[in-house]
């Protein structure tokens, strides 16, 4: 049963007055035709004098500039908005609050009348900025990243977790001359020769998880294959599985010719040290002999002088002498005998 | 008449050419819409004129995939699209007309190809939107980094709300015109770039290069520019006049269809 107060509290005056959302009827030039309680208790401002007020001025100049350069064209050409965020000015600084508004038009197609109902949305646009914090951080970060992505003088590029490339680099597009990887599994930018052992290890390295680290020639616009050093490492996500592999490709081609280079001169050098070792080996068994011959004629002869000298009657000191004689050359003699062998 | 053009600038711009005519009116779109918002103007030249509409990258059927963040980070990347389009349909000696933003466009397209207008209508026009000592542009710094913050509160997915729930409005007759598809929408984060290529601007020193007729369309309360703005312009140029509208609002093409169409029509 419907009391007096009841009939009261939903008659459609009290209804506008105290809807539950600020409600304005204004003209295209702003001029508020109509505003409801609400409103006017958001604004903290007499209704009387709101009735007085273009409607753009309850707004903070930049939500009257957005209001103008977007909201009021959609009005005219689409003749309904809905859910524009905007900031109204208050005696204590501002509210912010969302918009939708239907336009009406006469038989000239002309607009006559706006009507708008504004939510106050405090406690969400608290949320919402805390959102719109993150995004915009998380934007700077993706730009910083791209920025490096780019800047860096290795070739880098992206792959899932099956080696398919996801992304490449500003040095990988110029090397190859590509905007996009034609070829999903960048096996076309490898030099032929090497392309069998990049495959066993990277493939190996996919089902494992291993790190691959290979000196790999690449063949790109400049035609001639050159040296780099590939690396690729797994990135894992919270639930401990593969979601990327980041690769890195360094330019070693300078460095690996050098290397392979000087690997060639070492070798030379030792085939050669070896050779003039075995010569000079020759040349000193050569000359020992020589020298052994040309030694032991005269100590042969006088290894027989000492023992003809020795038929003869010698004694005393001399006797002496000769035996010591004798018995150094024989030392001598089976040093030098000694040496040849 | 309305032909579906092909060819790259063609396509990225999603340039149209509508009405008859031996002599060209190009209409470049401001700031918020697209060449929608020329719809209450095109009925009374189409008769006599043949029309170029067209979509700056990033606002209604545009290519977005052409948007060069490089490009498009001055006014000159969007000068280029229109010495672009008219390079492309081999137009030159025709009459520019473009609102807020676009009239300074239209006079960098100017300095770009010196023979591509004849004759040239600006629309609420602004050299420089950003106040500075002895200079009144209409806004400060600070609105701007304001309104860049509200540009990017309605990027979080209201404003794409907008689009969708105008395209359900069977209310609107215009819709099977055929002469739209999409009304007034524009990539977010495109359009806060553009916001932002757009008020820093200042191209008061180009205005000294302007020599062809040019006519300055302003209102009377316009929260953009003025008639102190308007009159810096007609003080730096040659050959240039000014009509002032009794119109309120920074769009006039839209609040007061009557007087543009006048104003434009006592011109060329």
């Amino acid at each position: 049963m419907k009391t007096d107060q009841v009939e009261r509290y939903l008659q459609k005056d009290f209804l506008y007055d105290e809807l539950l959302c600020g409600f304005v009827s204004f003209s295209p030039d702003g001029k508020i035709l109509s505003i409801n309680k609400t409103m006017a208790t958001w604004l903290d401002t007499d209704l009387a004098d709101l009735k007085e007020r273009n409607f753009k001025t309850l707004m903070t100049k930049s939500s009257m500039l957005y209001y103008n350069m977007v909201v009021a064209q959609l009005l005219h050409v689409n003749q309904s908005v809905n859910e524009i965020s905007l900031k109204f000015l208050a005696k204590d600084g501002f509210f912010d609050v969302l918009l939708n508004a239907q336009s009406y038009k006469n038989d000239q197609g002309d607009v006559f009348l706006i009507n708008a109902t504004i939510q106050k949305i405090s406690e969400r646009k608290r949320y919402e900025n805390e959102l719109l914090y993150e995004k915009r951080h998380a934007e700077t970060e993706r730009r910083k990243f791209e920025f490096l992505f780019n800047a860096a003088p290795n070739h880098i590029w992206t792959t899932d977790p099956e080696g398919k490339i996801l992304t490449i680099n500003q040095r990988v597009k110029d090397y190859f001359n590509l905007e996009q990887p034609t070829d999903p599994f960048g096996l076309m930018g490898i030099w032929p020769a090497d392309l069998k052992k990049y495959l066993n290890r990277w493939k190996l390295c996919l089902s494992t998880g291993k790190i691959f680290e290979r000196h790999i020639r690449l063949l790109g616009v400049s035609g001639s294959p050159e040296w780099f050093l590939i690396r690729a490492e797994p990135f894992y996500n919270d639930e401990g599985a593969i979601e990327m592999w980041f690769c890195s490709g360094t330019n070693i081609n300078k460095q690996k010719l050098l290397e392979l280079a000087t690997q060639a001169d070492l070798k030379s050098s030792l085939s050669s040290a070896y050779k003039t070792l075995d010569e000079n080996e020759e040349l000193f068994v050569s000359i020992a002999m020589n020298h052994s011959h040309m030694v032991r004629k005269p100590l042969a002869n006088i290894l027989g002088l000492v023992k003809l000298m020795e038929m003869e009657n010698v004694n005393g000191d001399l006797k002496t002498l000769m035996e010591l004689l004798l018995e150094s050359t024989q030392e001598l003699d089976s040093m030098i005998k000694k040496l040849n062998h | 008449m309305s032909n579906n053009l092909t060819g790259d600038v063609l396509v990225r711009n999603n340039v149209r050419i509508i009405g008859t005519g031996t002599r060209t009116l190009l209409f470049a779109h401001g700031f918020g819409c697209d060449q929608n918002t020329w719809r209450a103007i095109i009925p009374a030249f189409q008769e006599n004129y043949q029309i170029i509409l067209f979509d700056y990258v990033g606002a209604g059927s545009s290519d977005l995939s052409a948007y060069d963040r490089n490009r498009y980070n001055s006014l000159e990347g969007y000068a280029q699209d229109i010495v672009d389009i008219c390079g492309q349909l081999h137009l030159s000696e025709i009459t520019f007309i473009g609102h807020s933003v676009s009239s300074m466009i239209g006079l960098l397209a100017l300095k770009l190809q010196p023979s591509i207008f004849e004759k040239i209508v600006f629309i609420g026009p602004s050299p420089r939107y950003i106040n500075e000592p002895g200079y009144h542009g209409g806004i400060d710094q600070a609105d701007l980094e304001e309104l860049l913050e509200v540009m990017d509160s309605n990027y979080l997915g209201w404003s794409q709300m907008v689009a969708p729930s105008i395209m359900g409005n069977a209310d609107q007759p215009q819709l099977a015109e055929g002469l739209v598809k999409s009304f007034c929408s524009t990539d977010p984060a495109i359009a806060k770039e553009f916001a932002r290529v757009t008020f820093l601007s200042d191209n008061r020193e180009d205005l000294q290069h302007l020599r062809i007729p040019s006519l300055t369309i302003q209102c009377n309360d316009d929260f953009l520019t003025s008639y102190a703005v308007a009159e810096y312009i007609n003080e730096h140029t040659v050959n240039n006049q000014i009509i002032m509208l009794e119109s309120s609002g920074h769009c006039p093409h839209l609040s007061d269809p009557d007087g543009v169409i006048k104003a434009i029509k006592t011109f060329i």
